[in-house]
């Protein structure tokens, strides 16, 4: 991963967690305080709905005052109070009194509780009320809760019970009104919020007993262990429903309040939910534009990251490409960085590294060029004094030889003259020699088929492998059959192939074994050439392939510079590896393509050369 | 033959006494003239009823009891029978003035009336008469026609057909071009009022009755009131005449309205049906029985105008019915109903069904309902909408109303009989007859009378002369609007 990706990383995972605590943050913010709001608008509707439950029952304890108050009702008191009383005649009396009164039950007990008139079931007439006769005084009672059996079901009912008393009887005057979805719709909720009535009428929890202001309640199953809890402890109950694995727009938070009766019995459970959708909604909505801020964020944080990881980075990448330059040989390189951080400083020195390298290897050539010069002059002096020496010698053994006889003059002559022609040939040949090497040819490629190459060249010097009178070397070929082809000079190559060899037989004058290997690399073939001989030291590894340099007594020093010459033409690179008394190894890599410039017909110029690689053991 | 004569056509001289009474009061000196009583011809007589009917066709009868009674009372107003019920409940003469039958009474022959015309001015004649006796009577029976007369032949004896062809449906009528029915009674359908739940139907003084023309011009029938209106209709001055269930009686009289009541003519009562064993088990019914406080349901629900009734007739017809005194035993009834209805307490409870829009009966179900319960048996009570397409309710028990048309007991009983699908028994006729055959219908707790209820009217104060039948019915011919004469209920 480069550092300008690493940079821009940091960068965005920065802003989004920032993004992210902040938006986790109102969100946390926003929660609570809407549950803070819930939670107080669910107190005001219940305060609320017990200020109505107590007006209601206030307001029927009135109605049936203004019952028992009547006149009419006097009358019937007065006149039940007679021996042989007909009660049958006030039958009809307790509905057109709820009628008028707009009370859904409306009783009319005697004082022995037998009942005389029922509105809600006017067919119980006679039968007797006796939880209403067991009270001494209704008239300081309020009104209450009681279940109210009707023809049909049984319905829950706020009832409140007064007497009217003539002489020693009582008659006791029921009414009440029924709770249920018509109480209910007269509750003012705000939006959001309802209000639900469960008539604890049975045992256990029955879906039907549950109704809103609309009616029976859809999936009354969700809110039975509400309902089951407060049937459980009498106690007032908060719990949130939710129709989901996690919050969601169907959550409601229900307030359930139990609503006993007279004896203390639960007959009732009023649930006032309040629905979480708004809340789930304005998380929703802030969750929304986290994400949108969070993106645009994001986005942004990528785009300055990239501004600022490019601008962090792109001195560092000058520098990087510089120091590419350098090793590419381009000791000119500089770069261009016009900073007074820390980087400019570096580039600064860069430069100025890149100056003295430039400088120094400019001595270094020129010393080089110098020390080549003297070596070339060395060896030219050496290569020549040779025949100079005998021709020396027999030049002064003629001018002496012209002091004897014609006789011994000619034989001195004529052996004179062959020797000279002797040496003249000699000098030839090593001016011949330094004119190969000074003019070597440009490749010509063409595929070619480097093991078949290698055993020619093998077979090439095969009689000097077995020469008389010394050991013999063994030649062993480890060829990869399946090696590709290369794009080759096959002149060049097995010209650099023979100098290889013949550098190995001449490293094992006692004898030894001769390994060749050929085999493929990424895009490229391996030429390994192994001898036994006595190896060689780290110095003479770095001055192997200096031209004019040799360790052998009749060499001319051109033969492993002819190789690598050859190499890098090819655009491959040479190893070599030895250990003194181990052998030495030369490792050669040509690539199988070759990328030819179209005008010299070479390799590109722009390929890298490189250098040959030694490594001692 | 056995002829019976009757010297007059009795309409004409009951109106004719009277026109000759009103005259000679009229002449008479002021200390014997009764002005408030002198009838009045004209005016528009308002009646109110709680029944519907839709159509007064005699061939369409309606198939409720008090559905028919309606509809026979509306088209008595129409249409004339061969002969009429007096207050004894025997036969008079009509349309026809005498008949006769053979030896073993299969074959009558009844004399028209001469010079009676239908309202269309047709004349009446025996094969017109014989026509709409044939429609009425069915194929069972074969009604000819002769010169003056119509023939009846049946295949098995029938003693009382005369008093059976004076009540029901058995009305002479024929058949106009319009598709309308013209009748010979005192007055003609004029129009028909229908808008949704209201209808009205209004009639008007057939001028040329051979019984001699109405005193009022018209009668409006205002259907379907609701029954707690009824009373208010007469004192808002809204009717004139209103008919009022049982439970209303006594209130409508606390309010100082004039009442009046026949004797007890419909009868209430419990009829098994289903496929329960429990319910065909004879003890089961006797334990149902037996839980019932009929006494409450007459006193109370029917406000004391209604008879707890132990037989299917009512005492004033059968004249034995104290020797079926109902019986109101919770504890025997309890161990009945343990000991035969135990399939009850694993199953659906008892259902009781009863006509829609009868709140009378909804309150006696109700009641019986409750005994019920007292008594161990959970008992659902449903009502039934009549002509409904609805899935009718798998009723167990029904309570039914059969309207007493007749105070003939043989007559009576014979009907109820035979509404109640028994097979009457072909030797009733004496008291002994008729009584056993009541009883073995009562013992065998096939149907549980529970009361008799009378009819009643509300009369506002302008009505005279409000002379119904004691078994029910109207006379609205006789009927005169005039001034208010005083308040007050009783029985005509």
């Amino acid at each position: 991963m480069s550092f300008r990706i690493k940079v821009m990383l940091f960068f965005v995972i920065t802003i989004v967690a920032a993004v992210s605590m902040v938006a986790w943050g109102v969100s946390l913010y926003t929660r609570r305080a809407f549950e803070e709001f819930d939670r107080q608008r669910t107190d005001a509707l219940v305060a609320q709905f017990r200020r109505e439950y107590a007006q209601r029952g206030d307001e029927i304890a009135h109605r049936v005052q203004s019952i028992a108050d009547a006149e009419a009702t006097l009358r019937m008191a007065m006149d039940l109070n007679r021996p042989q009383a007909d009660a049958s005649q006030y039958y009809n009396d307790a509905r057109a009194i709820a009628q008028s009164l707009q009370l859904d039950f409306v009783d009319i007990v005697a004082d022995d509780g037998a009942l005389i008139s029922s509105s809600e079931w006017p067919a119980r007439f006679g039968y007797k009320t006796d939880w209403v006769t067991a009270e001494p005084d209704w008239n300081s009672k309020g009104a209450f809760l009681r279940r109210v059996d009707t023809p049909d079901s049984v319905d829950l009912g706020m009832l409140a019970v007064r007497t009217v008393r003539v002489a020693d009887k009582r008659l006791f005057l029921v009414g009440g009104q029924r709770l249920d979805q018509n109480f209910l719709a007269t509750l003012v909720l705000p939006e959001g919020m309802r209000a639900l009535l469960y008539r604890n009428l049975e045992q256990g929890f029955v879906p039907d007993a549950l109704t809103d202001a609309h009616g029976p309640v859809s999936q009354p199953g969700t809110l039975a262990p509400i309902v089951t809890e407060v049937q459980q402890s009498r106690k007032e109950v908060q719990r949130t429903i939710s129709r989901g694995p996690a919050l969601n727009a169907d959550s409601e938070t229900f307030d359930a309040i139990p609503l006993v009766g007279r004896d203390a019995g639960l007959l009732g459970v009023l649930l006032v939910g309040s629905s979480r959708q708004n809340l789930v909604q304005m998380l929703n909505f802030i969750r929304a534009l986290a994400l949108l801020v969070g993106g645009g964020v994001i986005l942004l944080g990528m785009l300055l990251g990239w501004w600022v990881s490019a601008r962090v980075t792109r001195p560092i990448e000058e520098l990087a490409a510089g120091a590419r330059e350098v090793a590419a040989g381009h000791w000119q390189a500089r770069v261009n960085i016009r900073s007074r951080d820390e980087v400019g400083q570096l580039a600064d020195a860069f430069n100025e590294m890149t100056r003295q390298l430039a400088e120094q290897r400019e001595r270094l050539v020129q010393t080089e060029r110098v020390a080549a010069w003297r070596e070339l002059a060395r060896r030219l002096a050496h290569e020549l004094k040779n025949p100079l020496f005998p021709l020396q010698l027999t030049v002064e053994n003629l001018q002496r030889a012209r002091e004897q006889t014609s006789e011994q003059f000619d034989e001195v002559f004529f052996e004179s003259t062959a020797t000279l022609r002797e040496e003249l040939e000699n000098l030839k040949t090593i001016i011949s020699r330094f004119s190969d090497f000074a003019k070597m040819p440009p490749p010509q490629f063409e595929p070619v088929d480097l093991n078949e190459l290698v055993r020619g060249a093998i077979k090439l010097f095969e009689p000097q492998m077995a020469p008389v009178g010394r050991p013999p070397i063994t030649s062993e070929l480890y060829l990869d059959e399946n090696l590709p082809r290369p794009q080759a000079d096959p002149i060049l190559l097995r010209r650099a192939v023979e100098n290889l060899i013949l550098n190995s037989l001449d490293a094992m004058p006692a004898g030894g074994t001769l390994t060749i290997r050929t085999a493929q690399r990424s895009g490229a073939v391996r030429l390994e050439v192994t001898d036994t001989g006595e190896g060689l030291t780290p110095e003479e590894c770095e001055r192997l392939f200096t031209p004019y340099y040799t360790t052998k007594r009749l060499g001319t020093g051109l033969g492993l510079a002819i190789v690598q010459s050859v190499v890098s033409d090819h655009g491959g690179r040479i190893e070599v590896e030895s250990a003194p008394g181990a052998g030495t190894t030369f490792r050669i890599e040509l690539p199988v393509e070759q990328k030819i410039s179209a005008e010299t017909g070479t390799p590109a110029e722009d390929r890298p050369v490189d250098p040959p690689v030694f490594t001692v053991a | 033959m056995k002829p019976i004569a009757w010297p007059f056509p009795a309409g004409n001289s009951v109106r004719a006494t009277i026109v000759a009474l009103a005259a000679f009061l009229a002449f008479a000196p002021q200390s014997m003239a009764r002005p408030s009583t002198r009838p009045q011809a004209g005016g528009t007589l308002r009646v109110a009823i709680i029944e519907r009917v839709d159509n007064i066709d005699p061939r369409q009868w309606p198939a409720g009891a008090r559905e028919a009674a309606a509809a026979e009372r509306l088209s008595s107003l129409v249409f004339d029978r061969l002969a009429r019920l007096d207050e004894h409940g025997m036969p008079q003469p009509a349309l026809a003035l005498s008949w006769q039958q053979d030896a073993p009474a299969k074959r009558w022959q009844f004399r028209l009336r001469d010079g009676v015309k239908f309202s269309d001015g047709t004349p009446l004649t025996p094969p017109i008469a014989a026509m709409a006796l044939q429609q009425m009577l069915g194929v069972s029976f074969d009604v000819s026609a002769t010169p003056d007369s119509v023939v009846i032949q049946a295949d098995r004896s029938l003693p009382d057909l005369p008093a059976q062809l004076a009540t029901g449906r058995y009305f002479i009528f024929r058949d106009g071009a319009d598709g309308s029915l013209a009748g010979t009674g005192p007055f003609v359908l004029t129009r028909i009022l229908s808008t949704g739940r209201f209808a009205q139907l209004m009639f008007t003084a057939n001028e040329t009755c051979w019984a001699g023309r109405p005193f009022v011009d018209k009668i409006t029938v205002a259907m379907n009131v609701d029954v707690e209106q009824e009373a208010n209709s007469i004192a808002f001055g809204q009717a004139d005449v209103v008919e009022l269930p049982a439970s209303q009686v006594r209130r409508t009289a606390q309010r100082g309205i004039r009442t009046v009541s026949t004797e007890p003519v419909e009868l209430v009562a419990l009829v098994f049906a289903g496929d329960r064993a429990s319910v065909k088990n004879p003890h089961f019914r006797e334990g149902i029985s037996q839980a019932i406080d009929r006494a409450s349901i007459a006193d109370v629900i029917l406000q004391r105008h209604g008879v707890v009734a132990g037989g299917l007739l009512p005492n004033w017809i059968s004249g034995y019915g104290h020797l079926f005194p109902p019986a109101f035993d919770l504890a025997r009834a309890k161990d009945l109903l343990a000991a035969s209805g135990r399939e009850l307490s694993h199953a659906a409870p008892l259902v009781l069904v009863y006509d829609s829009g009868d709140a009378e009966a909804r309150a006696i179900a109700d009641r019986v309902a409750v005994n019920m319960r007292e008594a161990g048996i959970v008992m659902q009570v449903q009502e039934q909408v009549a002509n409904s397409t609805a899935k009718r309710p798998a009723a167990d028990l029904r309570l039914v109303r059969y309207r007493i048309a007749t105070p003939d007991r043989t007559a009576a009983l014979a009907g109820v009989l035979n509404w109640l699908g028994e097979s009457a028994a072909p030797d009733l006729g004496t008291v002994d007859q008729d009584y056993a055959a009541e009883r073995e219908s009562i013992d065998a707790f096939r149907v549980i009378p529970l009361v008799h209820v009378a009819e009643s009217y509300g009369l506002s104060p302008q009505v005279h002369d409000w002379m119904a039948p004691r078994w029910g019915g109207w006379n609205l011919a006789d009927v005169w609007i005039g001034p208010p004469s005083g308040a007050g209920s009783g029985t005509p």
